[in-house]
């Protein structure tokens, strides 16, 4: 289970939010961890489903889109932010994110 | 006439799509799609990963949930063609999905898509089961 640092950290934020600004395309200044994904970014599925492919080859993750979707179920991740946290929740915890509660 | 039970219409801009065949980088495409339906992509490759995933999509509609929100599978939901062109096709639902519609008495009433140059629309209509 990779430790995440603050490094990391920085370096997972700088790439979902140049994703979404280059793909939404708005300014990268106007997007912070409140910016809602679907609502004020107009962003969908495939955008999610690439943004995850950017970081499973990034960090070699093996893990799968139902064991994403199984945690989102739970935990929703509407905001920026909250994609961020995703992100470094399935370099930590790889397959096993569906079994965190 | 039978009763609707769910709608669902998607639209998918072609050139998001472009990249994966430019690159021959399936591997998106690879957790979305089935075995068959990668094996099924020969030909307008784009307009038919286009379709699959707006396929897909318009079926999660007309069965109200999400790939976030229900157990179902985008592998659940297949779109196969049945020849060279695009003109006959045949859609299949699996496991959560195929579930989640007997559950509810339902059944495919009706789909269809139309493509242009830059957009791909899928269109799905599914009705409750005749009673009796």
């Amino acid at each position: 289970m990779p430790e995440i640092t603050q490094e990391m950290r920085d370096q997972v934020k700088e790439i979902v939010y140049n994703f979404f600004a280059e793909e939404c395309e708005v300014d990268r200044e106007s997007i912070n961890s409140e910016t809602k994904v679907i609502e004020d970014l107009e962003g969908d599925s495939l955008m999610f489903l690439e943004l995850l492919e950017i970081f499973k080859k990034k960090y070699n993750l093996t893990v799968g889109v139902e064991s994403i979707g199984k945690y989102i179920m739970k935990h929703p991740a509407e905001t920026v932010g909250k994609i961020v946290d995703l992100i470094l929740l399935i370099i930590e915890h790889g397959e096993k994110i569906s079994e965190i509660g | 006439m039978n009763e609707v039970f769910g709608c669902g219409i998607d639209l998918e801009e072609l050139s998001r799509f472009d990249k994966y065949i430019r690159n021959n980088d399936y591997s998106l495409m690879e957790d979305i799609c089935t075995e068959r339906e990668l094996m099924n992509v020969a030909g307008d490759k784009r307009a038919r990963l286009a379709l699959s995933f707006s396929c897909k999509e318009a079926f999660l509609k007309a069965l109200g949930v999400s790939w976030t929100n229900s157990n179902i599978s985008w592998k659940d939901i297949e779109l196969l063609f049945s020849g060279p062109g695009l003109d006959g096709y045949q859609v299949y639902l699996y496991d959560h999905a195929e579930t989640l519609l007997r559950e509810n008495k339902a059944r495919i009433g009706e789909t269809s898509f139309e493509f242009n140059d830059e957009f791909v629309l899928f269109q799905v209509v599914l009705v409750r089961e005749d009673e009796g």
